[in-house]
């Protein structure tokens, strides 16, 4: 029998024992939505990344990085890390703090309005659903490659292995999963890189070999290559400042990031799992993406989203091989886990509301509301083509554009009305999904600058703007904003904040150590060679 | 150039830890102040 196969069918069985173990402590509505209120930091760093992660970066990303677009791929992945500092400080924070079970909750409690809580769960829902999609799919992908299974088989593989834990165990097995999952992922880019490195000849010779590359010129120059997306490198650079902003802003309010801070159990784990998670993201795609780029100058030919793969299964021993194949497929399950569970709760606690909601047997009813969604989704993925980065690409940017300023401003803006955020979030919504349409299917070009992102977040001002200056903030809204800067009386912990500041001083010597790194390991033997 | 975009990306963490110490610090000057 395969040994990669066999591998992946022991991680998968791991993960769905751990979850129904944990699931059997779930008593509660409070337990099964945000893990009881209790996780250390720890757990939260650990399904922060899990969830952000998926086969989006290990497939997708190292595919761009192959063909060619290896520093603004690079600028992407270190802007949208730092997305966890800026998000914690200026939302995540508060969001937690206003004691609330999902995002669109707090947009609900907020602005005293049901219907941006209904909005915001279905913005949640649409974008997850085609973020889960591109997961499921990922994962699809992998099982067919190493398992020569057919790809609908692969699915409902796939779809099984997070499905079950997820629908008992809700947040509480999410969160442990998600957690083991990463650190699945992260030994694997740390154990595997250095084995693709030695194939490619050592550090140095893969450089000079990249440098002079005939087949994929630029490859590992600053402005990339030049036959990939755009034909300047100023334009290539302007593309990744764009979307390394895109998904900072992700990471910063987007539902799958966000209600992971609703699950710490005080305001000091939010604060201090941003800085670790950010720096774990950082060091994952650093090493994945050099990784990918060695991977060209060992071999030129291979399909871009599945060169991760290849060198799985060829430039290392085949534990370690099992390794990366495992800590890929954990990246995509993690995160079809959180988006499973996000789309569940978003139905039941958001969208069902009123005299709709069940008062009695709300637990019963949240796992009813997930497997029904998650039959949706099998059958989507099903009948589905493979298009991993162009469909995780629609539901990042569609919750950044519908999201992003009004969550910010939720919080730091004394004059958004709920009338400015409802038609800030809704314009901005639609206006990305029908720029995006469009652009996807190929019946407007867009230019970097005219990115739907950016269209949709310039409607989503517009709408607030207007909508804030028709009905302005109301007293109740007003006090309601107050509430979010009184700091509980269990919060006011200052030694513990200092020991926070004191641990963010590391991350100043984090940067520190990036930038070197760049510096010598990059750009000094790049530029030597040229 | 490729020394530049090094920096940038340095520059740009640095630029985020700073922000976020600025932030934690002025928590900890308004937790006193709220607590005297």
């Amino acid at each position: 029998m395969n040994v990669y196969l066999v591998g992946v069918i022991i991680s998968l069985l791991v993960y769905i024992l751990v979850g129904v173990v944990v699931g059997r402590k779930v008593k509660t509505v409070n337990d099964y939505y945000v893990a009881g209120r209790n996780a250390p930091t720890l757990l939260i760093v650990g399904s922060l990344v899990a969830s952000f992660l998926s086969t989006g970066a290990f497939l997708g990303d190292t595919g761009e990085v192959y063909s060619g677009f290896f520093i603004p791929i690079v600028i992407v992945g270190v802007m949208q890390a730092t997305g966890y500092l800026w998000g914690s400080c200026l939302f995540g924070r508060y969001v937690r703090r206003s004691g609330v079970l999902t995002v669109p909750e707090y947009f609900g409690k907020r602005f005293h309005s049901s219907r941006i809580r209904k909005l915001s769960a279905l913005t949640t829902v649409v974008a997850v659903f085609a973020y889960m999609l591109s997961a499921i799919q990922g994962i699809s992908t992998l099982m067919m490659k190493i398992t020569d299974l057919p790809y609908n088989t692969c699915v409902i593989i796939a779809w099984v292995s997070f499905t079950v834990f997820t629908i008992y165990s809700g947040s509480m097995g999410v969160l442990i999963t998600d957690t083991i999952m990463f650190l699945v992922f992260l030994c694997a880019a740390i154990i595997a890189v250095p084995f693709i490195t030695e194939n490619a000849g050592g550090w140095f010779t893969a450089i000079h070999n990249l440098a002079n590359s005939e087949t994929v010129p630029g490859i590992i120059s600053w402005h990339a290559n030049l036959d990939y997306m755009f034909s300047t490198g100023v334009e290539n650079i302007a593309w990744a400042v764009v979307y390394g902003i895109v998904w900072a802003l992700v990471v910063m309010v987007s539902p799958w990031q966000t209600s992971r801070y609703l699950m710490a159990k005080n305001e000091n784990t939010v604060l201090r799992s941003a800085t670790w998670a950010s720096m774990g993201v950082m060091v994952t795609t650093i090493l994945l993406y050099f990784g990918a780029a060695f991977v060209k100058s060992v071999n030129p030919d291979l399909v871009p989203s599945e060169s991760m793969i290849w060198a799985a299964m060829n430039l290392m021993p085949t534990l370690v091989g099992v390794i990366l194949l495992a800590g890929i497929l954990a990246a995509g399950v993690s995160s079809a886990s959180t988006f499973l569970s996000l789309i569940g709760f978003s139905l039941t606690n958001d969208l069902i509301t009123g005299k709709s909601a069940p008062k009695k047997g709300r637990l019963m009813v949240s796992r009813i509301g997930m497997l029904i969604a998650s039959l949706v989704i099998l059958a989507l993925a099903y009948f589905n083509p493979p298009q991993i980065f162009l469909i995780m690409y629609f539901g990042g940017t569609v919750i950044a554009s519908s999201w992003g300023v009004v969550a910010l401003c939720s919080v730091w803006s004394a004059k958004l009305s709920e009338y400015g955020a409802f038609f800030g979030m809704l314009s901005g919504f639609l206006v990305c999904v029908v720029f995006k349409t469009l652009d996807a299917s190929g019946l407007i070009s867009l230019p970097f600058w005219a990115d739907s992102f950016i269209l949709g977040v310039i409607a989503s001002v517009i709408g607030m703007i207007i909508g804030s200056k028709k009905k302005p903030v109301t007293e109740q809204e007003k006090a309601e904003r107050n509430n979010l800067f009184n700091t509980p009386k269990s919060e006011r912990n200052v030694p513990a904040l200092q020991k926070t500041l004191r641990q963010s001083y590391f991350y100043l010597v984090f940067g520190l150590i990036i930038t070197i790194v760049f510096v010598v390991a990059w750009a000094m033997p790049y530029l030597h060679i040229i | 150039m490729e020394i530049v975009v090094a920096f940038g990306i340095g520059a740009w963490i640095m630029f985020s830890g700073i922000f976020y110490c600025y932030f934690i610090k002025h928590e900890i000057r308004r937790m006193r102040e709220e607590q005297e």
